[in-house]
């Protein structure tokens, strides 16, 4: 174990010196490659038989090229209307969860700070749960995006303030805030489920373990705009990330306006998040799985680190949620629940290694 | 009583139709990391494999037939060849009237007949895929209320297929009702009339045997979906709305407050002093048996504990309310009135 590479965020220093690293151009790639493979098998699979090539001809008759492929109009309105809004909600939602992720964790310095864990994501839970209540007839899918952010950054601010002492972030203190907003949020959405007799608030299981079996194509569109921001935007920060990873006061000797940075990519990534559990509820660890992969392969420079992981997420999701709806068929297993069982161990590794470096909690 | 064995899909199925919206929540959380268990050890299942082409048996005279679900989607059916049910009780309504060889798929609920039970399963409510639905070929579905996501249903109906969802009913005339409105929508009206009238004429000699019964124990229903799940009285609106009263006894359960399914507090149960408790199997297994049941706070100091007065269903016939539930009212009525003649 102490020969393990140094992929704490203090190693962001070490410049790109191990050659053992990969680069961002052939780690992006290898990923987009799965992630393509992902989508491919997932289209294929479903209990609904669909050959290989019925699939191609029907996405290319929905482009508009007749390829003389045969295949039936059931065929084509389940690859069309359920099979591939699904797939296309998971890859939206993976790259949200996995970009905001990494950026979470590089404005808290807290290798630990996953959307879910720090309570951003139940926040978000609670604040869509609530808009769909109060504003679903006049916002329509809207609703979900706009109070997930809002309910979101409520939590976020919440465990950020909670967390602050003497000009920096408690790790500790951090992660147990997270516990005890995640516990409000969670509990809040999963109350409304409970009281409010309309299935558009969805149930308590979905807000808690997650779901992408209510995608459509207006659903993806929606959520679309929402995460493309996060793309865009959080790598925009990638280098001030990498300064601050110094330490505050230098990154502010470098240049670097470290406070409004953090509320920045705090917003960005929450409203992210936020419009990812609006989607397909709290699907946790993605955020924390994908990122510290990343930095394993690659190492913590967030120009690598950010893009890679949103691509890496969203092969990850889609895959997830192929097992997700069909090892157990007919039943669609909460796709969170699969994330958890990878997600939960690694956390726990995490957490002692990074007690480690800081010493002990104390 | 009437108790029949539940086969292994029994533990995921649907309980009461009653009113609490989402009370399948908690439980199916637990289930469903028993399932992934399962499934990661036991392999394939049936329910994927598509079937064979459609046939046309059975179909009635009276289609094509326009729906107007108590969703407000309209569904125009045409055919009645291949009937999927999304819920036991319709599962049951429909073997009733005949038309069980057209069944090609059903939901976990589906324990009774016990023919339904060997059919390709298609999912459970609340957590439903449409994929499995739509590989049965249906020519319609039948659901209710509970039968969600709505998006799913949604999806089903984009490829084309009719999917009937039914308000829910509630009470004594809720098992006619409900058989008129699926024979209906099957194009089979005057089948469902004769069950429907057979099926209100034993309620009817029942209700009309209790009527002058001076005497009327108070009673209980408590039902419990599955291990660790919360315990519930069911009062009014839910299913069993009246039916207690039709039996000849009187339901704790609105004295205690009780609205709709209401988890189960001891001083509700000691307050009520039933001498009757009437459960379930899923119940009674979820407990760990009779002696478990009675270790239930609350369940173990009253009358019908200390006489041993506790009367277990199969959960369909219970709470299905469908054709057996004339039979289920006898039952009743001759558990709480041992003298009482009914013709």
């Amino acid at each position: 174990m102490t020969t393990a590479p140094p992929a704490s965020p203090q190693a962001a220093t070490a410049g790109p010196a191990a050659s053992r690293r990969m680069g961002r151009a052939p780690l992006v790639a290898l990923l987009g490659v799965m992630l393509l493979a992902a989508i491919v098998v997932s289209l294929g699979v479903g209990a609904v038989q669909i050959s290989p090539a019925a699939v191609v001809g029907i996405i290319l008759d929905h482009l508009g090229i007749d390829s003389g492929i045969e295949f039936t109009a059931r065929q084509d309105a389940v690859l069309w209307s359920i099979r591939l809004p699904r797939v296309m909600l998971g890859v939206v939602v993976g790259a949200g969860l996995a970009v905001a992720g990494a950026a979470l964790q590089g404005i808290f310095r807290n290798p630990l700070a996953d959307p879910q864990l720090i309570g951003v994501s139940s926040g978000a839970a609670l604040g869509s749960a609530g808009a769909i209540a109060l504003a679903g007839g006049s916002l329509g899918l809207l609703a979900g995006p706009i109070g997930g952010f809002v309910g979101g950054m409520a939590a976020g601010l919440a465990v950020y303030a909670l967390a602050r002492h003497e000009g920096r972030t408690e790790v500790v203190t951090l992660i147990l805030a997270g516990i005890a907003v995640a516990a409000i949020g969670g509990a809040g959405a999963g109350m409304l489920s409970f009281v409010v007799d309309d299935p558009a608030i969805r149930t308590a299981l979905f807000w808690s373990l997650g779901s992408l079996s209510v995608a459509t194509w207006k659903l993806w569109w929606v959520t679309l705009p929402f995460v493309l921001a996060g793309l865009v935007v959080l790598p925009m920060f990638a280098r001030a990330l990498n300064l601050t990873l110094l330490g505050e006061r230098e990154a502010q000797h470098l240049g670097v306006d470290v406070e409004r940075v953090r509320m920045v990519v705090l917003a960005v990534a929450v409203l992210t998040v936020g419009a990812t559990v609006a989607a397909a509820g709290v699907i946790g660890f993605i955020g924390l799985l994908v990122p510290h992969g990343v930095r394993l392969a690659a190492g913590p420079d967030h120009r690598v680190v950010l893009p890679a992981s949103a691509v890496g997420g969203a092969a990850l999701v889609v895959l997830a949620d192929l097992a997700a709806r069909t090892m157990a068929s007919p039943i669609d297993v909460p796709v969170g629940l699969l994330t958890a069982v990878v997600g939960g161990p690694l956390f726990l590794w995490l957490l002692r290694r990074t007690r480690r470096e800081h010493g002990g909690w104390g | 009583m009437k108790r029949l064995a539940i086969p292994e899909t029994g533990n995921l199925a649907r309980g009461a139709s009653a009113r609490s919206p989402r009370r399948w929540v908690g439980p199916i959380a637990v289930l469903l990391v028993s399932a992934l268990i399962a499934t990661a050890c036991g392999g394939d299942d049936a329910a994927a494999t598509t079937t064979a082409a459609p046939t046309t048996t059975g179909t009635g005279g009276g289609l094509p037939v326009v729906y107007t679900g108590a969703d407000g989607v309209e569904s125009t059916i045409t055919d009645a060849g291949r009937i999927v049910t999304l819920s036991g009780e319709f599962t049951e309504i429909v073997f009733a009237l005949g038309l069980g060889g057209n069944v090609v798929g059903v939901d976990l609920s589906s324990v009774y007949p016990e023919e339904a039970a060997d059919l390709p399963k298609v999912g459970v409510e609340r957590l439903l895929l449409a994929e499995p639905i739509i590989a049965q070929n249906p020519t319609v579905v039948l659901g209710d209320v509970d039968a969600t996501p709505v998006e799913v249903i949604d999806q089903v109906r984009q490829t084309g297929i009719p999917v009937v969802i039914f308000p829910r009913y509630e009470g004594v005339d809720a098992p006619a009702t409900k058989i008129r409105e699926v024979a209906r929508v099957l194009g089979i009206p005057e089948t469902g009339e004769e069950l429907a009238a057979s099926v209100q004429e034993e309620i009817d000699a029942v209700v009309a045997a209790t009527a002058a019964v001076e005497e009327r124990p108070p009673a209980a229903v408590v039902y419990l979906a599955n291990r660790g799940s919360t315990i519930l009285m069911l009062g009014d609106n839910t299913v069993m709305e009246g039916l207690l009263e039709a039996a000849g006894a009187i339901d704790v359960a609105p004295a205690a407050g009780a609205d709709g399914m209401m988890p189960l507090t001891p001083e509700a149960l000691a307050g009520g002093a039933p001498d009757y408790i009437i459960t379930t199997d899923r119940g009674i297994d979820a407990t760990g048996g009779l002696e478990g049941f009675l270790e239930i706070p609350g369940v173990g100091e009253t009358p019908a504990a200390a006489a041993g007065n506790i009367l277990v269903f199969e959960d369909l016939y219970l709470l299905g309310l469908g054709p057996r539930t004339g039979q289920l009212l006898r039952d009743l009525a001759t558990a709480f009135h041992p003298d009482l003649t009914i013709p």
